[in-house]
C-alpha cells in the first residue's frame, strides 16, 4: 500500500494549513520520522514527519498552498512499490481522485473466419487442438467449429483482471460511504493511540485462532492481552492467564476509548476529539432518550448462588465442546421467559400508541473503542443457554469485527446492558427507544447478607431495570422484576 | 503373541489370503525363484508354485498394466514392486488405467489389485533409488493407499486390501522390514481407511505414518521426559482415503499439531495432509500445524548429508516446542 | 502402399471360405452401420445447440477420432470373436469395435454426447467406450497405454484356463511406445492367449509410418518376441477373419499369442481437427478404391448373396438406426452433478473385510 501523507491536525483550532517548504523533493528517499515538510497553522510552523520509510513518489501541493485537515499533500512509496505506478495512480492533485482504470492496450480481439483461414495459426489452440501432450496441429475444422461457440466479445485476461480490480474498489468505495459510521472517527485519534500490546504495528493483532475464540468465549478484550508468542502472538495461555487473574486484581479493561487515550496527555495538554459518525449518533439518541423519555429505575438483589452453581455443572458437561455459559447467558435466558409472563416490559411505545411482542428479540449493548452497539438477540424465548452463548459471542465478535447486518442492529423488544465483567456493582441504563425497558446487570459478588436471621456470605447480583414511565407503571415493573429474581433464584423454572 | 519381523507379517498376509482365494497371485521382479529381493515371499513360489508367484522381467509398465488387465478380468493380483521408485516407469498404468478405469467405464469394471514394495528413503540409494510417491499416488481419485507402520498393522491391512475390489498402493519401508512386533496366531484383519492412536497425550497432536511413527514416537518419549509435553502420536496407517475425523478430534483437544513426514515440503504428502485439516481445526489451533519433512533437495549420496536431509529426532522435538509455544 | 499391395496379393488364398449368406450379409450391414454411425458423427460433432443455461455448446466434445474406412478389421474381429469367453481391448479409434461387439447404437451416440445414457454413463467420451457384458475392455486415450492391459486379459484366460482369447488393438504409432516392447515380451514370454493387431492405416496422427518407425515393415517390429507376426489386408473382411482364427486356433490352444498387421487406411483425418495436409487428395481417392464395404458389397454381388433391394432396405434400415440414436443421445438428460462423484472406487470406506 502506498502511504498517503495528508495535511495533519497539528492544533485543536486548526482546520486548514499551509504547506510552507517541502525538505524533500519527489523521488527522494524517506525514512520513517523524516521531516519531510514544514506546515503552517494558525498559530506555529511545525515540522510534519513522514511515517512510513520509502521513496517520496508524489509531491501533491506546492510550497505556499493551502490545505485543508485530511486532504493529501504527498504519497510514499513503500517498499517494492513502483513509484512510476504510484505516480499515474495519484496523477493529479485532488486528494480524492481515485485511481484511473487500466485500460488494456489493445481493444479485444474480434476472432472472424476471414482472419483465420489464411494463417491456420495456434492462435487459440486448446485441448482440442492439441492432442496427449503432442504439438499442435494446423487449424481445420476444429477452429471453425469453435467459431460456431464464440461469444461476440472476448475477454483477454488483462481485460479481466482489470475488470475484476475495478469492481472490487467500487464495492469498496461504495460500502464505506454507506456504512462508515463506525469508521468515521477513527482517524481522529489514531495518531495517538499507542499501538495494543499484541499489536503487529499494522494495526492487526496477532492472535491465535484458539485464543481469540476463548477471549470471546470469556468476554476479555484482546487489546489488553500481552501476547506471548512469536511476534506477541496471544496465544491460549496468555487468555487463560488473564482470565484467571484473582478477582483483587483489576478485572479486564474496558475497551480503549477517548477517555481512555486521554491518560496519555501530560499536564497542561489537553485533546479535542471530534465527533466521530458513531459517537454523533450516539450523543444523538441518548440525549433524545434521557429528555424525552420519562425514566423511572427500580433495581434488585437475587442471589446467584444456585445458577451459578449450575453454571458451573453445565460448563463442566460442555467442556468438550468448548463451550463456557456465563452468567449474562442465564439472564438472558431468563429474561426470555420473565418478559413474555409481562408483555407490558416486552414492548414499544411511539408516543401514539404502545406495541407488544408475543417473541423477545433481546438487544445487547456492545462496547466498542468508539462507543457502543445494540445488536439483536432474536427469539431468546425459544434459544437454549448454548445457543445464546454461541449466537450472542457470534453478535459481540462481529459487532466488534464491524461486520454486522444491518437488520441485526434493528428489531429489539427490550434491551440489557451489563457492566459485571467491569466489577461494576450496578448501575441504571438508559433506554433505546422506541423500546420501552432495558436491564442493567451489575457484577456477581460475594457480599454479606441476612438469612435466616443470620449474616452470611451470598453470591449476589443487582438488576436495575430503567423502563418508560408512558408505557410501563412502577408496579407492573416491581412484577416482571420479581418474576426474573424468581427465576434466577430457581433456575428450574426455565425448564417450566 | 508372538513376535515377528514385518516382513514376515506380509508374508503371513500373501500366504493366508493366497489360501484363501484361488484368484490372488503374487508377481514381481526376482518375487519367485530369487525369494525377493527383500525377502518378503521367501517360501512362496515352493509353497504356490509358478503358476501364482511368477517372476517378471524388468518391465514395470508391462507387468503393472498386465495386473491391471487381469484385474479386470476377475483375478487379484499383487504386484511387487521392489521399489516404489521404479513405478515411476509405470505412471501411466497407475495412474490412467489404474484410477481412471473404473469411473470412465461408468463403473462397470473394478480393479482389485494390489501394488506394494518398498517406499522412500533407505540407507545411501542416492537420488533415483529413494523417492517418497506418497503424495503422487495420493492424490488420485481412484486408488487407496496404505502406509503401515508396525508388523501388526501391515499384516492386518495387507489381508484387507487383497480383499478389496479397489487398486491398493502398499506402501512399506525397507528401513523397518527387520522390526518386529507382536502378531497373534489366529487370524484378523484391519480397517482401511482408519487412523490408529500409537501413544495419547494431550499437549500437542504428531501426525506421521509409516517409519515415521518409530521417529515420532522416540519423540514423544523425549517431549515427555525433557519438555513436559504430553505428545499424541497418530498413525494415518491409510493416506488415502484420509481419516481426517480422528485427526480432528485429537486437533480439538490439543489445539496444536505437528506433521512428520518424509516427503518433500513443497506439495508433499505432509502439505497435503495439512491442507486437509487447517480450516477445519482453524478455531481450534494455538499455533499454526507445524512440518517436520525432507528438505527441498534431491536425495544427496553421501551418509551424513542423506542423515541431514531427512526429519530427526531433533527437529520434530524442535518443531513440537515451536508450536507448544516452549 | 507397396506393403499393402504385396499383402493383398499373399493372403488372397486365405480368404474365409463362402458361407450360407446370412452371416455375410451381416457383416457387410455392420460395417455400413459403422460407417453410417461414424459420418454422422462427423455431422454432429459440428452442431451447437443450448445449452442449461443458456449457452452455447457443441453436441460433441473433446477428441473424436473415427474409424471410416477400417471397418473390415473391427467387423472381422467380431465374427470370430467367442462372447463370454474372449475380451477386446482397443487405443481410442474406438466406435466401430464397440459397435460390432454388439453395442447399441443409442449408447455409443449418447457417449459421444456425454448424457447418463452413454455406455460409460457420460464419464468416458469417444475415446473411453466400455461394454463388459460384451467382452469389451474399453478404448484408452494414451497411445499405447491399453496393450499391457491387453495382455492381462489374456494372462486371466490363462490363469483361468477359460479357453478365452484377448484381441489387443492399437495403431502404427503405439508401436513405438515402450508398453508395446514390454508386452510383447511377457506375452511371448509367457505364451498369453493374446492376439496383437495392428490396424496400420499409415499415419500415426500426420506423421507417416516411414518418419516414425525405423524399420518399415511393422510386421518385422514383432521379430523378437517369439510369436507369429505377419501384414495382412486389412481391408478384406475375409481375408482379416481368415488370418485370426489361425491366430485364435493357436492361442487357444496355449501356443500362445500371434502379431498381424493390419493393413489399411482411414478416410477421415486423425481428429476431426486434422486439415489432413500431409497427404495427397490422390492418395485418398485411390485408397478409397480398395474401401472395405464396396469390396464386400462386389464379393457379395458376385456370389449373388445380395442384390440392390437388398441394399437399400439396409441402408434404410441403418439411416433409421442411426437417426433414432442421434434422436436419444440429443434427448437424453446430461448426468446429474452426483453423479460426478460416483464409479471411482468400489468400496465404502473405512473398509475392513
Amino acid at each position: 500500500m502506498p502511504a498517503e501523507i495528508t495535511m495533519p491536525q497539528l492544533s485543536d483550532t486548526m482546520s486548514e494549513g499551509t504547506l510552507v517548504k517541502w525538505n524533500k523533493k519527489e523521488g527522494d528517499k524517506v525514512k520513517a520520522g523524516d521531516e519531510i515538510a514544514e506546515v503552517e497553522t494558525d498559530k506555529a510552523t511545525m515540522p510534519m514527519e513522514a511515517f512510513e520509510s520509502g521513496t517520496l513518489a508524489v509531491i501533491a501541493v506546492k510550497e505556499g498552498q493551502k490545505v485543508k485537515v485530511g486532504d493529501r499533500l504527498a504519497v510514499i512509496a513503500t517498499a517494492g512499490e513502483k513509484v512510476e505506478e504510484i505516480r499515474k495512480q495519484f496523477a493529479g492533485n485532488a486528494a480524492t481522485k481515485r485511481p484511473e482504470a487500466k485500460q488494456p492496450a489493445k481493444p479485444p480481439k474480434q476472432k472472424g473466419r476471414q482472419e483465420n483461414e489464411g494463417e491456420g495459426g495456434i492462435d487459440g489452440a486448446s485441448s482440442h487442438d492439441i492432442e496427449g501432450g503432442r504439438s499442435p496441429v494446423q487449424q481445420g475444422h476444429e477452429q471453425s467449429r469453435r467459431e460456431l461457440l464464440r461469444e461476440p466479445r472476448e475477454h483477454t485476461s488483462e481485460q479481466l483482471a482489470s475488470e475484476a480490480s475495478e469492481a472490487v474498489k467500487s464495492r469498496r468505495a461504495s460500502s464505506a460511504n454507506g456504512a462508515g459510521a463506525s469508521e468515521g472517527g477513527a482517524g481522529a485519534t489514531a495518531t495517538l493511540a499507542a499501538p495494543a500490546p499484541g499489536d503487529d504495528g499494522g494495526g492487526r493483532l496477532r492472535v491465535s485462532p484458539l485464543a481469540r475464540r476463548i477471549a470471546a468465549d470469556l468476554g476479555l478484550d484482546l487489546s489488553q492481552i500481552q501476547g506471548s508468542g512469536p511476534g506477541g502472538r496471544i496465544v491460549r495461555d496468555d487468555v487463560l492467564a488473564v482470565a484467571e487473574r484473582p478477582a483483587a486484581a483489576p478485572a479486564p479493561q474496558p475497551p480503549t476509548s477517548p477517555g481512555a487515550a486521554a491518560s496519555n496527555l501530560q499536564a497542561g495538554d489537553k485533546q479535542v476529539i471530534p465527533l466521530s459518525k458513531m459517537r454523533a449518533v450516539i450523543a444523538a439518541r441518548l440525549q433524545q432518550s434521557k429528555q424525552t423519555v420519562p425514566h423511572f429505575y427500580e433495581t434488585i438483589d437475587v442471589d446467584v448462588e444456585a445458577v451459578s452453581e449450575l453454571r458451573e455443572r453445565l460448563n463442566k458437561q460442555l467442556e468438550a465442546e468448548k463451550v463456557r455459559i456465563s452468567l449474562g447467558d442465564f439472564v438472558a435466558k431468563a429474561l426470555g421467559s420473565a418478559l413474555l409472563r409481562h408483555p407490558a416490559l416486552n414492548a414499544t411505545f411511539d408516543g401514539a400508541q404502545i406495541t407488544r411482542y408475543g417473541g423477545v428479540n433481546l438487544g445487547i449493548a456492545v462496547a466498542l473503542p468508539d462507543g457502543l452497539i445494540v445488536p439483536v438477540l432474536r427469539g431468546v424465548n425459544h434459544l437454549g443457554l448454548r445457543e445464546i452463548r454461541m449466537r450472542s459471542a457470534d453478535l459481540v465478535e462481529r459487532a466488534r469485527a464491524q461486520r454486522l447486518k444491518g437488520d441485526e442492529l434493528s428489531g429489539a423488544t427490550f434491551s440489557v446492558s451489563n457492566l459485571g465483567a467491569y466489577g461494576v456493582r450496578e448501575f441504571s441504563a438508559i433506554i433505546n427507544p422506541p423500546e420501552v425497558g432495558i436491564l442493567a446487570v451489575g457484577a456477581a459478588e460475594r457480599r454479606a447478607v441476612v438469612r435466616d436471621g443470620q449474616i452470611v456470605a451470598r453470591t449476589m447480583m443487582s438488576l436495575t431495570l430503567s423502563a418508560d414511565h408512558r408505557a410501563v407503571d412502577g408496579a407492573s415493573a416491581a412484577d416482571f422484576l420479581r418474576t426474573l429474581k424468581n427465576v434466577l433464584e430457581e433456575p428450574g423454572l426455565m425448564l417450566v | 503373541m508372538p513376535e515377528i519381523q514385518f516382513r514376515q507379517a506380509l508374508r503371513q498376509a500373501m500366504v493366508e489370503e493366497m489360501e484363501r482365494d484361488e484368484n490372488v497371485f503374487l508377481m514381481g521382479e526376482e518375487v519367485a525363484e530369487y525369494n525377493g529381493a527383500y525377502k518378503v515371499s521367501e517360501g512362496l513360489l515352493d509353497r504356490f508354485g509358478p503358476r501364482r508367484v511368477i517372476d517378471t522381467p524388468i518391465s514395470e509398465s508391462g507387468f503393472s498394466g498386465l495386473g491391471v488387465g487381469a484385474a479386470m478380468c476377475g483375478l487379484r493380483p499383487i504386484v511387487e514392486f521392489m521399489s516404489w521408485a521404479f513405478s515411476l516407469v509405470a505412471f501411466d498404468q497407475l495412474m490412467n488405467n489404474t484410477a481412471n478405469v473404473r469411473y470412465m467405464s461408468g463403473g462397470q469394471f473394478k480393479i482389485p489389485i494390489v501394488f506394494r514394495g518398498g517406499n522412500g528413503i533407505a540407507h545411501q540409494l542416492g537420488a533415483t533409488h529413494s523417492h517418497r510417491v506418497d503424495a503422487l499416488y495420493s492424490r488420485v481419485p481412484g486408488l487407496v493407499v496404505v502406509a503401515p507402520s508396525t508388523p501388526y498393522d501391515a499384516k492386518g491391512l495387507l489381508k484387507t486390501a487383497i480383499r478389496c475390489d479397489d487398486p491398493v498402493m502398499f506402501l512399506e519401508s525397507e528401513l523397518i522390514l527387520n522390526d518386529l512386533g507382536e502378531v497373534p496366531d489366529e487370524e484378523y484383519t484391519l480397517p482401511i481407511g482408519k487412523a490408529d492412536i500409537k501413544k495419547p497425550g494431550d499437549d500437542v497432536t504428531i501426525i506421521c505414518w509409516s517409519k515415521m511413527v518409530k521417529l515420532s514416537l522416540k519423540v514423544a518419549k523425549v517431549l515427555a521426559e525433557e519438555h513436559d509435553i504430553d505428545a499424541e502420536v497418530i498413525d494415518l496407517r491409510t493416506l488415502r482415503p484420509l481419516d481426517e475425523q480422528t485427526c480432528i478430534d485429537s486437533i480439538r483437544k490439543t489445539n496444536r499439531c505437528v506433521i512428520v513426514d518424509e516427503d518433500w515440503p513443497y506439495c508433499g504428502m505432509g502439505a497435503g495432509v495439512l491442507e486437509r485439516l487447517t480450516h477445519k481445526v482453524f478455531d481450534d489451533l494455538d499455533a499454526p500445524i507445524g512440518r517436520v519433512c525432507c528438505e527441498d533437495v534431491p536425495l544427496p549420496f553421501n551418509h551424513y548429508l542423506e542423515i541431514d536431509m531427512q526429519p530427526s529426532l531433533e527437529k520434530v522435538v524442535e518443531k513440537v516446542r515451536e508450536v507448544c509455544y516452549r | 502402399m507397396a506393403v499393402a499391395n504385396e499383402v493383398e496379393k499373399r493372403s488372397a488364398a486365405k480368404k474365409a471360405p463362402a458361407g450360407s449368406g446370412a452371416e455375410e450379409r451381416k457383416r457387410l450391414r455392420m460395417m455400413m452401420l459403422i460407417r453410417r454411425f461414424e459420418e454422422r458423427t462427423y455431422q454432429e460433432y459440428t452442431k451447437p445447440y443450448t445449452g442449461k443455461h443458456g449457452e452455447k455448446v457443441l453436441q460433441i466434445g473433446g477428441f473424436c477420432h473415427l474409424y471410416s474406412g477400417q471397418e473390415a478389421v473391427a467387423v472381422g474381429i467380431s465374427s470370430i470373436f467367442q462372447k463370454g469367453k474372449d475380451y477386446l481391448i482397443n487405443g481410442y479409434r474406438d466406435h466401430g469395435h464397440s459397435l460390432a461387439l454388439g453395442m447399441e447404437p443409442r449408447a455409443a451416440m449418447a457417449e459421444l454426447f456425454g448424457r447418463v445414457t452413454g455406455c460409460s454413463k457420460g464419464k468416458g467420451g469417444s475415446m473411453h467406450f466400455f461394454q463388459a457384458d460384451a467382452g469389451n475392455l474399453g478404448g484408452h486415450g494414451i497411445v499405447g497405454g491399453q496393450i499391457p492391459l491387453g495382455a492381462g486379459a489374456a494372462f486371466a484366460c490363462a490363469y483361468k484356463k477359460t479357453g478365452g482369447v484377448c484381441f489387443t488393438l492399437f495403431g502404427d504409432g503405439a508401436v513405438n511406445q515402450g508398453t508395446f516392447n514390454e508386452s510383447l515380451n511377457l506375452a511371448g514370454l509367457w505364451k498369453l492367449p493374446a492376439i496383437f493387431i495392428v490396424e496400420n492405416n499409415l499415419m500415426a496422427m500426420g506423421t507417416r509410418v516411414e518418419r516414425s518407425s525405423a524399420e518399415k515393415d511393422l510386421a518385422k517390429r514383432a521379430c523378437g518376441y517369439n510369436m507369429p507376426h505377419r501384414n495382412i489386408d486389412g481391408n478384406d473382411v475375409d481375408v482379416v477373419i481368415g488370418e485370426l482364427e489361425e491366430a485364435c486356433h493357436r492361442a487357444r490352444s496355449g501356443d500362445g499369442p500371434s502379431y498381424l498387421v493390419a493393413n489399411t487406411y482411414r478416410f477421415r483425418g486423425h481428429s476431426m481437427s486434422d486439415p489432413l495436409k500431409y497427404r495427397t487428395r490422390e492418395e485418398a481417392e485411390k485408397a478409397r478404391e480398395r474401401d472395405p464395404i464396396s469390396l464386400y458389397e462386389t464379393r457379395l454381388r458376385e456370389r449373388g448373396l445380395i442384390n440392390d433391394s437388398a441394399i437399400e432396405q439396409m441402408e434404410k434400415e441403418i439411416r433409421e438406426i442411426v437417426e433414432d440414436a442421434v434422436v436419444f443421445a440429443a434427448s437424453s438428460p446430461h448426468p446429474e452433478r452426483e453423479e460426478m462423484y460416483k464409479d471411482i472406487l468400489s468400496e465404502t470406506y473405512p473398509l475392513q473385510k
